[in-house]
């Protein structure tokens, strides 16, 4: 044990020689979370609004409804929407907006008339979200002035004008027509035209995976205790790349056993009273408590952005699993790699893929379908999944599914890599 | 010209270094090739079309509004995939909604109808449908939904007020023929769509991945191999060896540039092939555009790659910050994502990153199908990141 113990020392001063690597590692799940969720942490809206500039020919009673339009506070969420002035088209051409939305000349006298009228909207090709929520806000907004042009059209008879003009020119007689038409037809649509409070609402509720009603939408603007839209959005990805960054970590302990084999240093330290076993040991060691050491500091951070704790029993299992899973893979990569180059490829490759296939970097319903059906052959997604849940509240009884397959296959590899790294010794190939 | 030979054999030489690296293959193409397809599956211009909302709408009110409502999302199968239960359908009854049998069987999403919505509304009384989401459900399709139905609402209700202003009949049968009657007139108002430009083909899908994954797998391979090949030159003196050779130390640096220039084209030149043959990727208006791009941020990748190989002291310190450094430069450059759907700040903040400008570039180029002015800047700029990068490490390497 003691002999152990000298050599797991014997590493860790190195590595504190040379921390760069080590600390580059555990700032990435920082800064990647950290980047996304001030990329997406804007509260219920999980997009920026789309930037839509109106062209306005009109400049009469219809643009400025549809102005009203774009002005209520629902709406706003989704599109922000300004006069283009003179350089609306230039500034759509250089990407600086998502759409542009022209109202046609007389478009208000053809709505009083009756008559068929067309709305342009221009999009901006560089982008394809947000142009797409301008083109569905202006088809709502189509849609009501559809409406509306209709009810003029069926009351034309009543209302008496056709056009501005004709407004303009009615006399006293029909004046009080019009009025009296007018106020007919408000009583009629009054009802449905509460703004305020509409008649038919659509009320959202969030379930969670057994079907229970949230009390609070899960990401909400500045909530006033709990954590923000930011902090959620951060907890939710730090999880997958924590995973991602703990495997790499493992990966680079294990490589310095290549990097001794090629400077001679392993040859040196077998001229010692020490077993192969015992140098592999402590190897796999050395992984495992770097590992450990990153896996505290980051959890520890995110356990203070939640407010609440998370089951440690649950926690110390999980990370024990996770841990080694990260030795058994690095042990079994660097049992097959010939060089150190060769081995830190072929584990930055493996583990890229992994990471992505197992939700490490998107979350897994972003993922197409083919890729979310292999997501449970990745540690990573096992790995990502018991640490979401954790930070969610869950216990250990809800994540013993992750637990049992990372420490399955953490002892299968490590049992693999092992074996692989021993008959390596035995050959000479490493010594 | 001599000179020029030597440069370029020197650099030859970094070509011929990473070939023998059988790892670098799947770098150069195996990874690039996967990251492309798993992207643009992700990304809604997939083959395999846009993705869908699953919305379970439950009826339990079986009126003309209801049957308004199905027929309205039923008509956006291009956005939702709807199942209905309840309503006029036979056998279909509509479970009670607060009861869902099992975690299994509850619906991603589920809209509710309540009994008696189409009475009520005709007697102006509020009502209020509800809407079930599940934690889990894609907060992206959950907003297409969230457009989808607001239109629904909006023009059914609309239908409703021009039913009550033409005078609404006593009989529910006639209501509803009066309605389907209404619903089936074409609109005094359309929207035309247009969106600008010459190429048209919006950032989405293989659109999108193809360029995003080439700039960033360009920028990591570079910087990788270039990083830890000068850490090794340092390490094993071969640096120092190869300043004996009658070359100034600039033109060194400039053949060490040269070589990591030809390991990015190459590999350029094959994520092109591919991204075209295999993944139909439109190449813009300008080849000569898209080749003068492309050379130029190979050359900002180079001079990084100087740079990071200047500063790192051990090569797992070079291959960690190359690829640390391009994962963050390829997420904010908007090469994982569509820039578009970052906070305009964070775009500005962006603009100090070659991947951001690299990826400026590709849109001028393929979205809207510009000519080659329109990446004069992009190019420069990124071709400045090069000479100030290379600068850079041609000094840290002096200091070393």
């Amino acid at each position: 044990m003691r002999t152990l113990w000298l050599l797991l020392k014997k590493d860790l001063l190195r590595r504190r020689r040379a921390p760069l690597a080590v600390i580059a590692l555990l700032v990435f799940p920082l800064m990647f979370a950290g980047l996304i969720s001030l990329a997406f942490g804007r509260g219920e809206a999980p997009l920026p609004a789309a930037k839509l500039l109106i062209e306005d020919h009109d400049k009469s009673y219809a643009s400025r409804l549809v102005n009203g339009f774009f002005d209520s506070e629902e709406l706003r969420r989704f599109v922000d929407a300004s006069p283009a002035g003179d350089d609306g088209r230039r500034r759509l051409a250089n990407g600086e907006v998502s759409a542009l939305l022209v109202l046609p000349e007389g478009l208000t006298d053809r709505l009083l008339a009756g008559d068929k009228v067309e709305l342009e909207l221009l999009r901006n090709p560089a982008e394809s979200i947000l142009p797409q929520i301008a083109e569905e806000t202006s088809r709502t907004l189509t849609d009501v002035l559809a409406i509306g042009a209709e009810l003029l059209k069926s009351q034309k008879d009543e209302l008496g004008i056709t056009s501005l003009e004709s407004f303009d020119q009615l006399d006293e007689a029909g004046f009080g027509r019009f009025g009296i038409a007018a106020q007919r037809l408000g009583r009629a649509i009054g009802p449905y035209l509460d703004l305020e409070d509409p008649i038919v609402a659509i009320e959202k509720v969030e379930l969670d995976k057994e079907g229970r009603p949230q009390a609070e939408p899960v990401v909400t603007g500045d909530a006033a205790d709990g954590p923000s839209a930011r902090t959620l959005i951060f907890l939710m990805i730090l999880p997958g790349v924590m995973v991602y960054s703990l495997f790499s970590i493992g990966e680079q302990m294990m490589r310095d056993l290549l990097f001794e084999s090629s400077h001679g240093t392993l040859r040196r330290q077998l001229c010692a009273p020490l077993t192969v076993v015992q140098l592999i040991a402590a190897k796999v060691l050395v992984a495992a408590t770097v590992a450990s050491a990153a896996l505290l500091l980051l959890m520890g951070l995110a356990v203070g952005l939640t407010g609440r704790g998370v089951d440690p029993f649950g926690f110390t299992v999980l990370s024990l699993s996770v841990v080694l899973a990260v030795a058994g893979a690095s042990a079994t990569i660097y049992g097959f790699a010939r060089t150190e180059r060769q081995g830190a490829a072929i584990a930055n490759m493996i583990y890229l893929l992994l990471a992505f296939v197992g939700g490490s970097f998107i979350p897994l319903d972003s993922l197409p379908a083919a890729a979310r059906k292999i997501a449970p052959f990745s540690p990573f997604y096992w790995g990502t999944r018991g640490f979401q849940d954790l930070l969610a509240g869950q216990n250990f009884l809800d994540i013993l599914p992750s637990i049992g397959i990372l420490l399955g296959l953490g002892a299968l590899l490590l049992t693999l890599g092992s074996v692989l790294l021993d008959r390596r010794f035995t050959r000479g190939a490493l010594s | 010209m001599n000179t020029l030979a030597t440069l370029i054999r020197l650099g030859w030489n970094d070509v011929r270094l990473t070939a023998r690296d059988r790892a670098a293959f799947v770098w150069i193409l195996i990874l690039p090739v996967g990251m492309m397809w798993l992207f643009g599956q992700m990304g809604s211009g997939a083959p395999q079309g846009p993705r869908k909302a699953k919305l379970l709408l439950e009826d339990n009110d079986g009126g003309f509004f209801a049957e308004a409502l199905r027929r309205e999302l039923e008509a956006e199968a291009d956005q939702i995939e709807l199942e209905v239960r309840g309503g006029a359908a036979p056998g279909t009854a509509a479970p009670s909604p607060a009861s869902p049998a099992s975690p299994a069987a509850i619906p991603t999403r589920r809209l509710v109808l309540p009994a008696g919505l189409s009475e009520g509304l005709l007697q102006h009384r509020h009502q209020e449908l509800r809407l079930e989401v599940s934690l889990e459900a894609n907060r992206e399709l959950n907003q297409n939904l969230d457009a989808v139905l607001r239109r629904a609402l909006v023009r059914s209700v609309g239908r409703t007020v021009i039913l009550e202003v033409e005078g609404r009949p006593t009989e529910a049968a006639e209501i509803d023929r009066r309605f389907a009657e209404i619903a089936a007139r074409q609109p005094l108002v359309e929207l035309k769509t247009e969106t600008v430009g010459r190429a048209r083909t919006a950032p989405r899908g293989y659109a999108q991945s193809v360029p995003g994954i080439l700039t960033m797998v360009v920028m990591m391979m570079t910087l990788i191999y270039g990083g830890v090949f000068l850490v090794l030159e340092k390490e094993q003196g071969l640096l120092r060896r190869q300043l004996t050779l009658p070359l100034s130390r600039g033109q060194l640096i400039a053949a060490k540039i040269l070589g990591r220039l030809f390991i990015a084209g190459l590999q350029i030149a094959i994520l092109i092939a591919v991204g075209r043959f295999f993944f139909g990727l439109d190449l813009g208006a300008s080849k000569i555009g898209l080749a003068i791009l492309l050379a130029s941020f190979a050359f900002a990748a180079a001079g990084l790659s100087i740079l990071i190989g200047a500063l790192a002291k051990t090569r797992e310190q070079a291959s960690t910050l190359g690829w640390l450094s391009s994962m963050l430069m390829a997420a904010l450059g908007g090469c994982w994502w569509p820039a578009e759907i970052m906070p305009d700040w964070l775009r500005q903040v962006a603009l100090v990153l070659p991947t951001s400008w690299a990826m400026n570039g590709f849109h001028q180029l393929i979205s809207y199908g510009n000519g080659a002015a329109a990446i004069l800047l992009p190019s420069l700029v990124l071709a400045l990141f090069g000479a100030v990068f290379g600068a850079l490490g041609v000094r840290a390497l002096r200091a070393a």
